[in-house]
């Protein structure tokens, strides 16, 4: 409500200078119309008197002769001669008592046929022409009605007519008027109404969730470009909140598959030792046994509960490695040692003794080791896997090298091995791009598969 | 009367164990024993034992997977599952595609030995954490339940869900809620699997009854 009155007193103060101008030259114009009018009778008044008395006091053969009604213009001499050297505004028409063309402008003539034929006798009349010229007309009668004079003179040659364009005034004024208008409008269509609704639309949307309506009408080019950086902004906030929304679903979805995984690793270790050394046990209480077939069972039960206890010391320092925090270096030395040995393989470290690795550094290069090597193992059947880590100018740099089956990259990306439920690779990956690094994965079947990471 | 068997566990150690339970038993001749889904498979094709001792969780194909096809096939081999701990979701399914009833794989050489002896009678095993609650429990006769609420408990063991029990059977839900909850107290069962596991061990209903 407060944009529309807004705009009313705008609107308002726009209007009223024109207005008021339009207003006072309009009453100029009447007023001097008025002048114009009343001038211009009087010149024709004094005007045709002139000319009667022209006629009449002739004095050439035609007028001594009375009478003779020649057509001939050379008779009307006085007058002739008046008309021809004076120049005067005006224009003059001699007419017999029958109203028959004598002398003049046949013009005027056509002018009084126009107009019904019916003289402005004594008093001056204004006529139009058929061109819509105007004249003001006067007829008078000389020698006694014998002849009748008529005088004209068109509103352009009335002397001092300093309104020139009387007559196109009104339609610039309104012209003007309307040009007003039509701004006001245009205004309001293209400035006030845009800006409004765009305002209406910011403070309405829901960010993050939607973008605002494609806007077909037209607008300014800085409003349009003020909506477009708008939609911008909005997609922005949408494109973000759709990243944290994939992002959250991927850390419950990785700490799910973490938990399944790690009760699966429970189930299939530590629970099935112990289950066989409950196994053993019942063996060893069986009341038809031998003292050496107890003594046996004891032993094989000894045995798996050490295993199981090698087992779980294992799955604990799988899940929370102690050696993290002696540095990747030592971290490293350890875990391949520990692997090469679980896993039957040899795991040729060569590591930069030099350098020094920030704790996230060796958190990501530390797991990024730990599941290739196991992946090598288990599904490329490597049984020499190399391990370099170096830095250089370039950054950090981690390769891992196995003599194994290898894959086919181009058939199974990440995202495929991802769908499939094989996270391993995408593991990998983002263990290095949380560090502002890279995974490159380079492998062919039959060739193994080198794995190297780069932290610049 | 000597009883054929192949065992099928892909722990080692496990495996180990119930080989030596096996092995103390005169009338049992284990025929095949293996590590994994697969071969196990191929064992029971190729020597159709006469009890088939399987893992219910293997690589490959799991135990209740192999007792699928062995009914599909139509093979006179008995399905007994063996599972490391009462995991009551495995067993209705393995019961469901045949199994003739589980044995834990931590319970003592003889209740294996019984189990083995009742499914190749004919019989249905049911060990499992259920009975500890009523150990001596085979003199142990529940309070009798209603046919609406063996109806019920039927449908339930189908698995549908309180509203599908309730359209079926024209009551409404609440019905079908307090009579869940009078089965599970006469039968002493703490959920709808216990119950129903409860059932078939007593003989409330028949295994056949579920699986049509």
């Amino acid at each position: 409500m407060k944009q529309k009155s807004r705009l009313f007193y705008l609107a308002l103060s726009v209007c009223m200078p024109p207005i008021g101008i339009m207003l006072l030259a309009a009453v100029d114009l009447v007023y001097s119309h008025e002048n114009m009018e009343t001038l211009a009778r009087s010149y024709v008044e004094n005007f045709t008197e002139i000319m009667v008395a022209r006629v009449e006091r002739g004095g050439d053969s035609f007028l001594r002769g009375l009478g003779v009604t020649s057509g001939d213009g050379k008779h009307f001499s006085g007058l002739h001669t008046y008309m021809t050297l004076g120049r005067i505004p005006g224009s003059v028409l001699v007419m017999g008592s029958d109203g028959a063309f004598l002398y003049g402008s046949s013009s005027l003539m056509d002018l009084i046929e126009t107009n019904g034929g019916r003289l402005p006798v004594g008093i001056a009349k204004s006529l139009y022409s058929d061109s819509g010229e105007r004249f003001t007309v006067c007829a008078y009668p000389a020698f006694f009605g014998k002849y009748t004079v008529v005088g004209a003179i068109s509103w352009h040659d009335v002397p001092q007519s300093t309104v020139r364009f009387y007559n196109i005034w009104p339609y610039l004024a309104g012209f003007m008027g309307i040009w007003g208008a039509v701004s006001i409008w245009k205004l309001w269509k293209l400035v006030l109404k845009p800006l409004e609704k765009l305002e209406q639309e910011m403070s309405t949307l829901k960010w993050g969730e939607e973008l605002p309506p494609e806007s077909g009408e037209d607008a300014f080019f800085e409003l349009r470009k003020l909506r477009s950086s708008f939609t911008r902004v909005a997609q922005d906030a949408v494109n973000r909140v759709s990243i944290i929304k994939t992002c959250m679903n991927d850390m419950v979805s990785v700490a799910e598959s973490e938990r399944t995984k790690i009760s699966r690793d429970i189930h299939d270790g530590p629970l099935q030792d112990v289950t066989a050394l409950i196994q053993r046990i019942h063996l060893a209480k069986l009341p038809d046994n031998k003292p050496e077939d107890t003594a046996r069972e004891l032993d094989l039960a000894e045995k798996i509960a050490m295993a199981t206890v090698r087992e779980m010391r294992g799955l604990c320092d799988f899940l929370n490695p102690p050696w993290l925090e002696l540095g990747l270096q030592q971290a490293l030395t350890e875990l391949t040692e520990r692997q090469a040995l679980q896993y039957g393989v040899q795991i040729f470290l060569d590591i930069d003794e030099e350098a020094e690795f920030s704790e996230s550094i060796t958190l990501s290069f530390f797991r990024v080791v730990q599941e290739a090597v196991t992946n090598s193992v288990r599904h490329g059947e490597a049984k020499n896997i190399w391990v370099d880590v170096r830095r250089d100018e370039k950054g950090y740099e981690l390769v891992i090298q196995d003599d194994g089956h290898g894959f086919d990259t181009y058939k199974s990306g990440t995202a495929e091995l991802r769908v499939e439920g094989h996270r391993g690779l995408s593991n990998m990956e983002e263990r290095m791009e949380i560090v502002g690094g890279r995974l490159k994965v380079i492998s062919y079947p039959g060739e193994g598969t080198c794995i190297r990471g780069l932290i610049p | 009367m000597s009883i054929n068997l192949i065992l099928a566990d892909d722990h080692p150690l496990t495996r180990a164990g119930l080989m030596a339970y096996l092995a103390k038993e005169q009338d049992f001749n284990v025929v095949g024993e293996y590590a994994d889904g697969e071969s196990a498979w191929n064992g029971i094709k190729e020597l159709t034992p006469q009890v088939a001792l399987l893992d219910i969780r293997m690589p490959g194909l799991d135990g209740v997977s192999i007792t699928r096809k062995i009914k599909e096939e139509g093979l006179p081999v008995i399905p007994l599952m063996l599972t490391s701990y009462d995991a009551q979701q495995y067993v209705l399914s393995s019961l469901r595609a045949g199994a003739r009833g589980y044995v834990l794989k931590s319970s003592t050489a003889d209740t294996l030995a019984r189990a083995i002896r009742i499914v190749a009678r004919g019989g249905l095993y049911l060990d499992s954490e259920v009975a500890s609650t009523v150990e001596e429990g085979e003199s142990l006769t529940p309070e009798p339940i209603s046919a609406r609420e063996r109806e019920v408990l039927l449908l339930a063991a189908k698995g549908l869900s309180g509203k599908e029990i309730a359209t079926q059977l024209f009551i409404s839900e609440r019905t079908v809620q307090t009579h869940l909850a009078s089965i599970y107290d006469k039968l002493g069962a703490r959920n709808k699997t216990e119950s129903m596991l409860l059932a078939l061990k007593y003989g409330v209903v028949m295994l056949e009854e579920l699986l049509d």
